[in-house]
């Protein structure tokens, strides 16, 4: 069988799991995945919601609050908001690096633009894996059976022991 | 600075692999794992005990909890509280809107 993949690309899967995010509320995708900025030399391990209708890949404060000192997000990329159903949110751009648990116990970094909500904002949101990276492959969501895997189609990845 | 633009791959791993080990990432993950999923199997229970408020879980101890997550953190730095191993929870028993989309 052909193979779909250009030669220059390697595809990737990941696993989540669901959560709830309220009492009796519908279980969430999630991924654990690991976070660097390296503009602060900080990184972090961070449950990130799987959200493909989100253009952005999203850092909440309940996960920057503990890995930067409050006068630090003035120091943060340019600022911009984002629309959420409850309103505007103010934010600021950051690049970073997302790592993704490989089953061999190594990691796989993809480059990211995050964007963090300005932690006076009052979010109580999850973090979010959003379209930005999502779009680079395949998403699948069960439910009912408790299914999150994203396989997504790489060139030259950065991959580093854990 | 774009890594996406980035040639030099092996001058990156060298960095990340800098600061992951001066954050001692792996090791803390093993530690916020076992906080964070504490929260996740307890997550109603807490939710009764600590209704609409921000708590801080280390392994398996509520370390504390405000309803106000600036105030939260700011009391958490100020005790000396390992923040890399540390879970941070909203505990609130209604729905929140998660959509996000940019605004240009």
């Amino acid at each position: 069988m052909p193979s779909n993949l250009s030669p220059s690309e390697t595809k990737f899967r990941f696993h989540g799991f669901y959560r709830q995010g309220y009492i009796g509320g519908p279980g969430r995708p999630f991924i654990r995945v690991l976070v660097t900025l390296h503009r602060f030399n900080i990184s972090k391990q961070v449950d990130m919601m799987v959200d493909c209708g989100s253009d952005v890949t999203t850092l909440q404060p309940k996960d920057t609050l503990l890995m930067l000192e409050e006068s630090q997000f003035s120091q943060l990329g340019r600022p911009r908001r984002l629309q959420g159903i409850g309103g505007y949110v103010d934010s600021y751009t950051e690049d970073g690096i997302v790592g993704f648990s490989l089953p061999d116990k190594r990691i796989c970094w993809v480059p990211v633009v995050f964007d963090i909500t300005d932690p006076k904002s009052g979010s109580s949101l999850p973090s979010t894996l959003g379209n930005d990276v999502l779009q680079f492959g395949t998403t699948v969501l069960n439910s009912t059976n408790g299914i999150v895997r994203i396989e997504l189609l790489l060139q030259n990845p950065l991959i580093t022991p854990s | 600075m774009s890594y996406f633009l980035m040639n030099n791959l092996k001058q990156f791993a060298k960095l990340i692999n800098e600061i992951t080990t001066k954050n001692k990432l792996y090791e803390s993950s093993v530690v916020l794992s076992e906080s964070q999923d504490f929260v996740y199997a307890h997550r109603d229970e807490l939710t009764q005990q600590y209704l609409d408020q921000w708590i801080a879980v280390y392994k398996k101890d509520i370390i504390g909890h405000n309803k106000n997550l600036l105030s939260l953190v700011r009391e958490l730095r100020t005790s000396g509280a390992p923040l890399q191993h540390i879970a941070l929870e909203m505990l609130s028993s209604e729905e929140i809107p998660l959509a996000l989309q940019f605004v240009p």
